[in-house]
Formats: C-alpha cells, sequence, structure tokens
C-alpha cells in the first residue's frame, strides 16, 4: 500500500504546501497522479487501511501505513491500538489538504494571541505532535425539499405588544450540499466547519492519504436521509425566518414540518480536517481547522476567576450608574423628575430585557460549544444516537 | 393610614431593588456574552441556503397574521411525505453499513439471551 520514492525507495508523504508527494530522505517532489501505484488495483471498489481502536473512547482512527497512531484524534487519549487491516470503500473523490500543519497551528495560535480570557498555559499545547490531519467522510447529496412552517412574532400597537402568526410552506432544490457521513463527528461540529469548495475537488487517490488519518463512512441510508434533512431544515428555518416582515419582533418557529429527498447517486467525498487535541483541567478540548480553507472553528477554556471578576464589575457598575443618576436627577423640579424617572426607568426596563435576552441565549450556545470542543461529550452524545 | 403608608415605601424599595438587580444581571450577561463570544467561541457560523440554492426557497403558502385555525389546514396539507412512493439507488456503501449495524443489533441480542 505504501508508495515508495522511484529515487531511494524512501515512504513518500503528501505535502499539502506543494501538493506533492515528497519524498522524507531525498525531498524529491511527485505529482500524485503521476506516482505508479505498484500492486493497487485503481479500478477496484476497496481500498486497504489500518484500522487502530482507541480503548477510551472506542473510536476507530484509520490511517495510511506511513503514519502510525500514538493517540486518539477524537478524544487526545494515548490508549490506543492497532486493531487489523481492513479494506474499505474507495471514496468518489476527495479534497486534498491545502493548510499545512504549521500554517493551521498558526491560525490557532493566532486566536490565542492577546487573548486575555484563555489561561496561558494552553498555550503549551499548541504543539504539532498534538495536531492531526484527518480526512472526514462527507456525502455530497442534491435533493429535493419541502417544509412548512408556523412562526410567531411580536408587534408593538402603542404600549402593548401583541402576538401574530406566520404560516410559511415552499420547497427548494438543494445542491451540493455537504452531509458529514461520520456517527463519531457531531453534526454540528461538521456544520461550523463548513464551507468546502467542490472546485478542488480530485478523484481519490489513496496516496493523498499518506501522512495523514481518515475515517470512513458508517452511516446507512436511513442515517444519511435524517442528517440531510436536518441540514436542509436548519438552511430552510434560517432564510424562512428572514420573510417575516421587519416590523414583528421575537420571531420563533413554533412547529415545523420537513420532508427531504436525497436524489440518486450521492457522491462519497473525503474532506481535509486539522485536529487539534489537548487537555485542559483534565478536560479534553479539540479545535478544529478546515484542512482547505483554514477556518478555525471551536471553543477555548477561559479562566473562570476572570469571566466572574468581569461580570460581577459590569453588574456593581451599572447599578452604580443607576443610583448615581437617581441622586443627579433629584435636584430637579418634581415633575421633572418624575417624567424623566417614569421615561429612564421604562427605558432601561425594555434594554434590560433585551440585553437579558440576547445574553442569556448567548451564554447558551456558548456553552454548548464549549460542551461539543470538549470531546468527551462529542462521545456522550455520538454514544446517544448509537444507541 | 401610616402603617399602609409603609407598606406602599416597602413594596416600592423592593420594587426598586429588584429592578436594580435585573438590569444588572442583564448588562452582565450581555457583556459577558459578548466577550466570551470575541475571544473563546471562535467560528460559530454556518452557510445559507444560497450557498446550496441557486433559487432559494419557492414559496407556496405566504400568510401573515394567520389565524390560529391555518396551522391545521398548513399542517393536513402538508403533512404527508411527498417523496414517500420514490425509489432509490442507494450506493453500496450505505447498503453494507445497513447490513453492519443489523448484524451487530442480532449479535447483541443473541449476546443478552
Amino acid at each position: 500500500m505504501a508508495v515508495l520514492c522511484s529515487n531511494c525507495a524512501g515512504k513518500l508523504i503528501f505535502n499539502p504546501a506543494s501538493q506533492k508527494l515528497e519524498c522524507a530522505n531525498c525531498g524529491a517532489g511527485f505529482r500524485p497522479e503521476d506516482v505508479r501505484d505498484n500492486g493497487i488495483d485503481v479500478s477496484s471498489k476497496y481500498y486497504d487501511t489500518r484500522v487502530y481502536t482507541c480503548g477510551h473512547c472506542g473510536a476507530e482512527i484509520i490511517t495510511s501505513d506511513t503514519e502510525s497512531s500514538t493517540f486518539c484524534v477524537y478524544c487526545g487519549n494515548p490508549a490506543i491500538v492497532f486493531s487489523r487491516v481492513s479494506r474499505e470503500y474507495r471514496p468518489d473523490g476527495i479534497i486534498p489538504f491545502k493548510i499545512t500543519k504549521l500554517q493551521a497551528l498558526d491560525k490557532i495560535r493566532s486566536r490565542f494571541e492577546n487573548n486575555p480570557i484563555v489561561p496561558k498555559e494552553i498555550a503549551g499545547s499548541f504543539k504539532p505532535e498534538n495536531m492531526r490531519g484527518i480526512y472526514v467522510p462527507y456525502w455530497v447529496i442534491n435533493a429535493d425539499y419541502q417544509e412548512a412552517d408556523w412562526i410567531s412574532g411580536t408587534v408593538k400597537r402603542g404600549k402593548h405588544s401583541e402576538t401574530r402568526y406566520y404560516s410559511r410552506a415552499g420547497e427548494v432544490k438543494f445542491k451540493n450540499v455537504p452531509i458529514d457521513g461520520s456517527r463519531i463527528l457531531n453534526d454540528d461540529v461538521s456544520l461550523r466547519l463548513e464551507p468546502f469548495y467542490l472546485e478542488d475537488s480530485k478523484e481519490f487517490d489513496e496516496d493523498y492519504l499518506n501522512g495523514f488519518y481518515s475515517n470512513t463512512s458508517d452511516m446507512d441510508f436511513m442515517d444519511l436521509r435524517e442528517s440531510a434533512s436536518e441540514r436542509c431544515h436548519k438552511l430552510f428555518a434560517d432564510e424562512v425566518v428572514k420573510s417575516i416582515p421587519k416590523n414583528v419582533n421575537s420571531v420563533k418557529i413554533r412547529d415545523s414540518i420537513y420532508w427531504a429527498d436525497i436524489q440518486d447517486d450521492p457522491i462519497y467525498m473525503m474532506f481535509p480536517v486539522w485536529f487539534l487535541t489537548f487537555k485542559y483541567n483534565g478536560k479534553p478540548y479539540t479545535i478544529l481547522v478546515n484542512g482547505q480553507t483554514g477556518k478555525v472553528t471551536g471553543t477555548l477554556p477561559w479562566l473562570q476567576k476572570k469571566i466572574w471578576g468581569i461580570a460581577i464589575a459590569t453588574f456593581i457598575l451599572v447599578i452604580a450608574f443607576i443610583i448615581a443618576s437617581f441622586f443627579i436627577i433629584r435636584g430637579g423640579a418634581p415633575e421633572i423628575i418624575t417624567f424623566v424617572w417614569t421615561c429612564g426607568a421604562a427605558a432601561l426596563l425594555c434594554t434590560s430585557t433585551i440585553c437579558f435576552s440576547v445574553g442569556f441565549r448567548g451564554l447558551r450556545r456558548i456553552l454548548k460549544n464549549l460542551r461539543l470542543s470538549q470531546s468527551e461529550a462529542i462521545f456522550n452524545f455520538v454514544k446517544r444516537r448509537q444507541s | 393610614m401610616i402603617e399602609r403608608l409603609n407598606a406602599n415605601v416597602f413594596a416600592m424599595s423592593l420594587m426598586a431593588i429588584a429592578f436594580l438587580i435585573f438590569t444588572g444581571i442583564s448588562f452582565a450577561l450581555l457583556i459577558t456574552y459578548k466577550i466570551l463570544k470575541k475571544y473563546s467561541d471562535i467560528g460559530d457560523s454556518s452557510c445559507d441556503i444560497k450557498e446550496y440554492s441557486g433559487r432559494g426557497i419557492q414559496y407556496n403558502r405566504m400568510i401573515d397574521d394567520a389565524i390560529t385555525n391555518e396551522k391545521y389546514f398548513l399542517f393536513a396539507d402538508y403533512g404527508v411525505d411527498p417523496y414517500a412512493e420514490k425509489k432509490h439507488n442507494i450506493p453500496e456503501v450505505l447498503l453494507k453499513n445497513a447490513e453492519k449495524d443489523k448484524h451487530q443489533f442480532e449479535n447483541r441480542g443473541q449476546d443478552s439471551l
């Protein structure tokens, strides 16, 4: 399975920077399509891989034989053992890594530099050896889709607000939607890695896997249809909300019904993703980088004391400001004081309600993203989904 | 009279304190969220419908200020899978995965016996 250098018989590794297979011994470079793969039947539906199993989370990590696995790319646990040689289905296409390991690491580091709330000790974890390139299986689908939504919103009528309802139904023809084909990677995580641009895709050649890990699709057609429906629903729901008149507030989809039909011949692809795994305070974290575009996604741990300090300081400052303004206004004529206080209190109450709603929902989302980055939670989620 | 007045003052004070606390918490929540969003939560964005559909949504129904009954008509009209009868050519990988799952399920069942 290994491709060897025609000059010195050294192992060839794919270099994303040059888009060539490079020999670690003599430095010679070859285009993957020019390398003759001895003993490989390119017309075969299968290709050979080595499978490692993580004793901690049960994940299976697949490598080419030029890469030996030392720790689990998903949960960061070193309890990983060689399991077997496996014949896997040959994907239809692949988007080769464009971003090198160091470039990916630099992109993560740039988010860390001058970051006042992230603990400094995690900087030590941003090392190339903690970084793994993995080809994640995706299904690229075309789908006919139909959805009906019952939506509510509030409209101001003088001093009062009234709830109104909106009915929407429509169809969409989706084209080239990527659906994460692995149960092990949470759909919410893979969604954040998008977009992947299919213009860069190549016909699958296992030479592109040299130096990287890969995973194979473990879903069946029902899983794919379910994931596709959820993905299309999210795209549809985000758009349908925009069709509600601008003067309507608190727009919420109350009820939905949706159906997706995947067109025949979905394309089985491998997309490139860099995984950085590290531990902080005993909890594992995973930061992902799109291996094609360089988009970084993940939630970094933060200094709890600092965040609590900021929250408490804001709380005290806001209260001090309101009390101070009370004493300042108190000196005026009584009718002016009453007017200013009534208007001020009403405006402040409205602003506070909006701040509360935005802040609460935002924090809930960030905590959810944090749980996704703490990959043990991903695995609990995956196990629940599998069961 | 004085007792009633005192009760009113007490109630007003309580309301003022509750208002102060609510305002303080609201602003603290917003500021904390904004800071975490900026510095901790990286790349929380995803694509919109235009990325995957040139024509976007073709609306069949678009009713504003709908009456409650409309909900039942809406779901009655769209509640059946329009693609249910369609046959598919399912890729071999997906068929094999389904078989693998079936075997695992059967083995688990036998183990538990």
